[in-house]
């Protein structure tokens, strides 16, 4: 059974006036990938800052493991927060010994990981002459070396070109599968929908949704339909218990069908009845969507 | 965990080429004062020789001869610490440029590692310093003395501690302004002004009571000026050779006080 890595509890932080954190609960177990969305200023750094440490909260708690935070729960986590931050002078390698020594991992693993993230080979070069995708993967090194339980990557594809995107994706995806607990905050919801499980939606500083991925994904099926009477299809539908949830946009019925349903099902349902659709058409309901949906219902 | 730290403190600075050019900078400017205040003595008695003031003795012939040594050069290299302090501000507030506190922190240190990183720093460096006086005092002690007891070699030897001491208060006040402060130069100029006027000017003006204790004045006062002729000629020769113990322990509590600044800083400030 998942034990919880992370509860949060009443969690505020204000600077001055503005409330960047309003009351954040939320709970994380073991062995997930989460997802923290939200638009900018939602809160999502701010967040991740307060559970790493960085920053204290003006209120409320948060407990890594069942304990208090410190520094002892802090080398249980892999922690990377927006830009890398490093010793410029310093070589990949030179760097990644530091994070080895204040972890207590042995050096002899420092090589193993500078292999995963593609650095080998430029792992004496110094800091400042690393490209920015290089210093991301470099953070990402620092974030999984000693192999802690958890890892909290904050924007980890920034400045990433597009084959570096996709490596850091499959990244994530073989620690998600190695039963590593994952904690990601993004800004880009096609990188969240491909590799979270579990997502916390945040605007403003409060929580809007928290919850499977696969809910806020696929819990509705949208399907556009239309016939030469819509006016009778809209009499039908009103009267039907399977598919009453309906909408009009731009002359079109928009059903929603739920997950378990088909097209074809909802085809057949008026056949049955003697209808003939001129239009049908499955909608992908997209992340972004649901989300934008959730931010409006939440303005 | 010291040697963890150690061990972090260490590869940080030993490719750290600021920190080595700023450190032989501040060693060789400490030697070269204190070779060239010698020449200057020789040359002033010299001059002296040929005025009115013939066969009084004003200056000491040599401030390198055992046992005075270790007082005269640890007397001028206390002046000279400003440099160190610079070494010291530019270790910290690196840590705030590179943002590498912040990561140290989330990597596993706690803030009073942090800051534990710093005084290993401080107290690198005063060793160091304390060292190179120690090896220049032994070769220019011998080079210089004629004739010695073996006993006067390390007969004043103290004045070495209380330098190492004066060192490490004065870093330990400069990390402190660094800490607060964050950016370098800003930190350098409060450290100047702190130092060579502010404090300077509230102790003259205030020697009759708190002014001596003030932290900067009371670590000076580990080491008096040494008693060379002329204050003796001029009736001044009132300075003890020992060091104070009630001063000594007066900088101790200083530094630790700096140190204790520093951490509650860090502990209340996001990173």
């Amino acid at each position: 059974m998942a034990s919880t890595v992370l509860q949060v509890s009443n969690l505020s932080k204000n600077y001055g006036r503005l409330k960047a954190l309003d009351s954040l609960s939320f709970e994380f177990k073991s062995g997930e990938v989460y997802g923290i969305l939200g638009p900018n200023g939602s809160g999502k750094t701010t967040t991740l800052a307060i559970i790493s440490d960085v920053i204290r909260s003006s209120d409320g708690d948060y407990r890594w493991f069942g304990n208090k935070a410190g520094s002892n729960q802090r080398k249980r986590l892999g922690i990377m927060l927006e830009k890398p931050n490093f010793y410029d002078y310093l070589s990949g390698l030179d760097n990644l010994k530091i994070v080895a020594d204040i972890r207590g991992v042995k050096h002899s693993e420092i090589d193993a990981v500078l292999k995963q993230i593609g650095l080998f080979e430029r792992r004496k070069s110094r800091f400042k002459t690393y490209s920015l995708g290089m210093k991301q993967r470099l953070a990402i090194g620092a974030t999984i070396l000693g192999n802690p339980e958890v890892l909290i990557l904050d924007e980890p594809t920034n400045g990433l070109d597009p084959e570096g995107i996709a490596e850091v994706r499959n990244l994530i995806i073989d620690l998600a599968n190695n039963d590593k607990t994952i904690i990601l905050a993004s800004h880009l919801l096609d990188e969240v929908q491909k590799v979270c499980t579990q997502m916390l939606v945040l605007k403003k500083g409060k929580k809007i949704f928290e919850g499977s991925a696969k809910g806020l994904n696929t819990d509705s099926k949208l399907i556009e339909i239309e016939s030469d009477n819509n006016n009778e299809l809209i009499a039908i539908l009103d009267k039907s218990e399977l598919y009453n949830d309906y909408e009009i946009k731009n002359k079109l019925i928009i059903v929603d069908i739920g997950a378990n349903n088909s097209s074809k099902d909802l085809n057949a349902y008026f056949h049955k009845l003697g209808i003939s659709l001129s239009h049908l058409n499955e909608r992908t309901e997209s992340l972004e969507e649901n989300i934008f949906e959730l931010l409006r219902a939440a303005e | 965990m010291i040697k963890t730290l150690f061990k972090v403190e260490w590869r940080k600075i030993s490719r750290n080429r600021v920190f080595w050019a700023m450190l032989i900078l501040s060693l060789t400017a400490l030697i070269a004062a204190l070779l060239g205040l010698q020449a200057a003595i020789v040359k002033t008695n010299s001059q002296l020789n040929d005025t009115q003031f013939a066969g009084i003795s004003l200056l000491p012939t040599n401030i390198f001869t055992f046992p005075h040594i270790w007082h005269n050069i640890t007397f001028i290299g206390k002046y000279l610490k400003l440099f160190l302090g610079v070494v010291m501000i530019i270790l910290v507030t690196n840590e705030y440029t590179y943002n590498t506190l912040r990561q140290n922190l989330i990597t596993g240190l706690s803030k009073t590692q942090l800051i534990g990183s710093k005084v290993i720093d401080a107290v690198l460096l005063a060793g160091v310093s304390t060292i190179i006086l120690f090896i220049f005092g032994l070769v220019m002690g011998f080079y210089s003395s004629e004739e010695f007891d073996f006993s006067d070699v390390f007969r004043k030897i103290n004045y070495l501690a209380a330098y190492f001491v004066v060192v490490l208060g004065f870093l330990s006040f400069a990390m402190m302004i660094a800490f607060i402060v964050k950016k370098s130069a800003f930190s350098i100029m409060i450290l100047l002004v702190y130092s060579y006027i502010l404090e300077v000017a509230v102790a003259s003006i205030y020697s009759e009571t708190f002014g001596n204790y003030l932290p900067l004045s009371n670590l000076n006062s580990l080491i008096e000026a040494p008693n060379i002729p002329i204050f003796q000629t001029f009736g001044i020769s009132t300075f003890s050779y020992g060091i104070p113990l009630s001063n000594l322990v007066i900088s101790s509590v200083y530094i630790a006080l700096f140190w204790g600044v520093s951490l509650f800083i860090i502990k209340k400030r996001d990173l």
